[in-house]
């Protein structure tokens, strides 16, 4: 396998960024109510990290070590704020911008990336990723629609059976190997 | 019941610190600095700003964003030199001050105004900042405790004992999240009196 495709790999599943590095796992614990009808909201997140992920790999490549965050950071505020200028994420969640869920994923995208040292290496790491997180936001759909209708104890949904899980699928993620 | 209680919202806010930065006892006390730095700044900059008139929804979030996440990326940078900090915990100490908790009770002055259904006082935003720093302590204690057997780097455990290793990673931090929750949930069903503080 290539370094490359190694990358991706890793970014989609060891490296994931809701189970694994859990930059995600706020915006899907909260965001996707159904599996209806999510699936174009996740598109759009998962375009976001991936440009997010780009230019504030660039931005932070083309500029002094010192200065870097700062290519990170906006990278980030403009990938939000261009989920914001396609009607994504309105409204107020706890007194908060709903845009502040997505902005540690959004910034957290490039800062993964560029761990993973040059640029064709941090492009396919971040389409992995984007991949990943379209994936868990569409399932974590479907979870939370499952939840709202099952025949349990209102303590159990929503929240605990979102994050328990995620612990099932972070330990089935922690399977994974490529070399 | 979602977000009913206040440890719920306080997951919720501060899920990314308290998942990537409680795996060890130095991690958390880090986390518990970088917090503590980052909401002084972020307090700063909202306290000059609401004296300003007319500052825009967009320019508000967008200053204090930067300002949370300048102050956290630095802090993690003198935490690092002074903590035994884990090299995966780095990544998420710096990033602390784009969570959601940073934020919280700094809605500009015409939002509070608007008496939104959901906007939060300060009163309210201090508690949940209080229930998030024990979160934090609390979680790196018992995830360094049953993942590594130690407190601080030093063995604590019986040697004969083999650590759940998984606690210090993220099915442990994913479950200890999920039960605090549910444990939230269970004790105000058959404690109401306690809803109010929980």
């Amino acid at each position: 396998m290539s370094d490359a495709a190694r990358a991706f790999f890793n970014g989609m599943l060891i490296e994931n960024p809701v189970f694994m590095t859990y930059f995600g796992a706020l915006a899907v614990a909260l965001l996707p109510k159904r599996a209806h009808g999510s699936s174009t909201t996740a598109i759009r997140l998962g375009i976001a990290f991936f440009l997010s992920a780009l230019v504030g790999v660039a931005l932070a490549s083309a500029v002094p070590p010192v200065v870097a965050p700062l290519g990170f950071l906006f990278a980030g505020l403009g990938a939000t704020g261009a989920l914001l200028h396609f009607g994504e994420l309105s409204g107020t969640w706890h007194g908060l911008p709903r845009g502040l869920i997505v902005v540690p994923l959004m910034i957290g995208a490039p800062v993964l990336a560029m761990q993973h040292g040059d640029l064709t290496m941090a492009v396919s790491h971040a389409g992995g990723g984007a991949l990943g997180f379209v994936g868990a936001f569409l399932l974590f759909g479907a979870i939370r629609e499952t939840v709202m209708v099952a025949e349990s104890r209102k303590e159990f949904k929503t929240t605990p059976v979102i994050l328990f899980s995620m612990a099932l699928f972070s330990l089935a993620l922690s399977g994974f190997l490529f070399w | 019941m979602d977000g009913k209680y206040k440890v719920e919202k306080v997951v919720l806010l501060g899920l990314i610190p308290l998942l990537g930065a409680t795996a060890t006892v130095p991690n958390a006390v880090a986390a518990v600095g970088v917090s503590l730095g980052a909401g002084l700044v972020v307090a700063i900059g909202a306290h000059i700003m609401g004296r300003m008139k007319n500052v825009p929804a967009m320019t508000w979030w967008m200053v204090l964003i930067t300002l949370g996440f300048g102050a956290s990326w630095m802090l993690t940078g003198a935490a690092i030199t002074f903590l035994p900090l884990r090299s995966s915990a780095v990544i998420f100490l710096r990033l602390v001050g784009v969570s959601p908790i940073i934020f919280v009770g700094w809605q500009r002055n015409d939002d509070e105004k608007s008496e939104t259904a959901d906007s939060m006082s300060r009163n309210e935003a201090l508690h949940l900042w209080g229930l998030y720093l024990v979160t934090l302590l609390k979680l790196g204690v018992i995830r360094e405790i049953l993942g590594s057997g130690t407190f601080w780097g030093n063995l604590i455990t019986p040697a004969f004992t083999t650590p759940a290793d998984f606690f210090a990673g993220p099915i442990g931090a994913f479950l200890l999240l999920g039960a605090s929750v549910l444990g939230i949930r269970f004790v105000a069903r058959w404690k109401p009196s306690l809803e109010g503080i929980l």
